[in-house]
């Protein structure tokens, strides 16, 4: 079981790069973008291919297949000490998107964390995903436009990939923007 | 009108057992919901679905991206710190010998108990249970839709998901049944 309570935590890391397996995502959530208008994120940051790319550190074939057809991650970050969430937040969230008709994918609950992936459209005209991750301390809200290779996020979870680079190198990413930029600054990667 | 309140009536039955078919453990799944030493985790048939759209080129993730894309869902429960772990095997263990399902295999590793249950009409496996009980462990796992049981193995090593790496046990089984 993976444990963190900093930044973002590993588990969520690896969700929102491996899971969040939307087909060619077209559509925006409107809750997402609502949400978004109503609370300024502590962080936001977009990850692009040449991102997501430096992650595969030993040069796994599998990886480049996964991300070769990712046009963008979008990652939106909420501090809760910053914000009035309450318990609901998420639930509300998530009854948002099933009223747009987004369909749950899976859920995660452990260790204080909880995982809900959601997709839009059908299996031959996908539209779009919404990830949402809430810890102790943080929500995290995911959109990825493009979309994953799900044989190949199985044959690496079936080999020796190390999922936990991608998250070492999204948390460094996030230490060294703590380190250097405005909290409220919005950045692309 | 007498029709067509058969015919809801017929609908809504077959909808209750197929309900109940895809849960055998959803009463145990239900009971510890909001119980924060349990991992949750369910995935849903859309998922699954999504494995459809592609068409992978070697032969062997092929064949275990149709296994996958089979699936109509999964849920698993577990926990390695709960103080009355044997309890919680023993109760659940009863109950999934309650319903309509048969033994596939029994294991005792060390201290861990475990247990597969399959459900299985006309050759076909649409749901497989497995339990888990140890000293401070405990996995309750569903597994459901069109189960191929040579695929199982490869599918759990797939998904690294706590409580998953015991069904790696029923690789031995598969081979048999080649």
């Amino acid at each position: 079981m993976i444990r963190s309570k900093q930044h973002i935590p590993k588990l969520a890391s690896i969700f929102v790069l491996a899971f969040t397996c939307s087909l060619a995502s077209l559509a925006q959530s409107r809750t997402v973008d609502n949400f978004l208008e109503d609370h300024p994120p502590s962080q936001k940051f977009f990850l692009y291919p040449s991102t997501l790319r430096m992650v595969n550190i030993e040069k796994h074939p599998d990886f480049y297949a996964l991300v070769h057809d990712i046009d963008k991650l979008r990652v939106l970050m909420y501090d809760k000490g910053e914000n009035s969430f309450s318990q609901q937040t998420i639930r509300t969230l998530s009854q948002g998107v099933e009223q747009e008709n987004y369909q749950e994918l899976m859920t995660f609950q452990a260790d204080g964390q909880n995982v809900h992936l959601y997709s839009l459209g059908d299996e031959d005209t996908p539209e779009g995903v919404v990830g949402l991750i809430e810890t102790d301390d943080t929500i995290i809200l995911t959109d990825l436009e493009g979309f994953i290779d799900l044989p190949a996020l199985l044959k690496l979870f079936q080999g020796d990939f190390n999922f936990e680079d991608i998250a070492g190198v999204v948390n460094l990413a996030v230490e060294v923007r703590e380190e250097h930029a405005d909290k409220k600054d919005v950045s692309e990667w | 009108m007498k029709r067509l309140i058969i015919i809801i009536a017929a609908m809504q039955l077959l909808a209750l057992s197929v309900n109940a078919q895809n849960n055998v453990l959803a009463p145990l799944f239900d009971k510890y919901a909001d119980d924060e030493d349990f991992t949750k985790v369910t995935i849903t048939s859309k998922m699954f679905s999504l494995f459809t759209e592609f068409e992978p080129e070697d032969p062997e993730t092929k064949e275990l991206t149709e296994a996958v894309s089979k699936l109509q869902g999964l849920k698993i429960l577990a926990s390695d710190s709960v103080n009355n772990a044997r309890s919680y095997f023993k109760d659940a263990t009863a109950q999934v010998r309650k319903g309509n399902m048969e033994e596939l295999m029994s294991i005792r590793d060390g201290k861990d108990d475990m247990l597969f249950m399959i459900q299985e009409e006309a050759g076909k496996i649409s749901e497989l249970v497995m339990l888990v009980g140890g000293e401070h462990k405990f996995v309750a796992l569903s597994l459901y839709g069109e189960i191929d049981l040579k695929q199982i193995s490869k599918i759990s090593k797939g998904m690294k998901i706590d409580g998953m790496k015991y069904l790696e046990n029923i690789d031995n089984e598969g081979d048999d049944q080649e």
